[in-house]
């Protein structure tokens, strides 16, 4: 079990400097990493997209944000890592 | 317009139920909520009826409709979200290596991504009351089914499409070959 831990951290901490390392998208202010198991029980990972406050959201923003959060996943599936990267999006407090 | 345009269709009323032209709330907060779990739900299965409907009409072109429906339940919904992920890495493994080459397009990549985070975030929505679902989450979840649609109808009639499909049905025969 302390394995398995370990081993999500490792995953945790590889996607939280892919996250550094690629360009905050506009509108965002962070992005944070959470660990847990989807539906079907597979380990998975949540990044978790944090909008600013006062942001005005439309489709378009949307639109490019899919778009962003897609192109972070495919980094994060290319890079070897196990857990399937789902995003949610949350307004900053 | 097709059953999972019509879906897209009913997803983005569901999201915006309860909620005037002005931005003003008509309904209270957990009437809204439910309007959004449900319009996350509708585009989850606008995207899963949009590649099972191309299923079919690829592997049963002169089968009549009703017939056409019994075939689509043949899809079963873990399974499909199993083969996406054997879709979505750089380098294909064997079977589809062999079939379709190195990788899959970047639509494909997008279709079997976007399908795997519609299912987790439908289901989600359908039995996780603790979910926090705000209305900006199922308007961006509507745009992604949308979004994989499209790319799916892009590539519907090339060959890793058809590949893609037969493996929904078939990866349990092709394992043998790994």
């Amino acid at each position: 079990m302390a394995v398995i831990e370990d081993q999500g951290q490792l995953e945790k901490r590889a996607a939280e400097q892919i996250i550094a390392d690629t360009p905050l998208m506009d509108g965002l202010e962070s992005i944070s990493v959470e660990l847990g198991d989807d539906h079907t029980g597979d380990p998975a990972m949540w990044l978790i997209c944090y909008m600013r406050p006062d942001l005005k959201v439309d489709d378009s923003w949307l639109r490019r944000l899919n778009e962003y959060s897609n192109r972070l996943g495919l980094k994060i599936i290319d890079s070897g890592l196990t857990r399937f990267p789902y995003t949610r999006l949350r307004r900053a407090a | 317009m097709s059953f999972s345009r019509d879906l897209i269709s009913h997803a983005i009323y569901l999201a915006a139920h309860g909620t005037s032209a002005d931005g003003t709330f008509t309904q209270n907060q957990q009437q809204r909520t439910i309007s959004q779990r449900r319009a996350v739900s509708a585009a989850y299965y606008a995207l899963f009826h949009h590649l099972n409907g191309s299923a079919v009409d690829l592997i049963a072109p002169n089968v009549q409709s009703e017939t056409n429906h019994h075939i689509q339940r043949w899809f079963e919904h873990a399974q499909m979200k199993k083969i996406c992920g054997h879709f979505l890495s750089t380098k294909l493994d064997k079977p589809p290596l062999a079939l379709i080459g190195g990788t899959a397009s970047t639509d494909l990549r997008n279709v079997a991504q976007s399908f795997i985070t519609l299912q987790e975030a439908r289901h989600d929505a359908d039995y996780n009351l603790s979910y926090s679902l705000g209305s900006e989450e199922a308007q961006k979840l509507i745009i992604l089914a949308l979004v994989a649609m499209d790319s799916w109808d892009r590539i519907a009639n090339t060959a890793e499409a058809n590949i893609f499909i037969l493996s929904l049905l078939m990866w349990k025969n092709w394992e043998k070959e790994r």
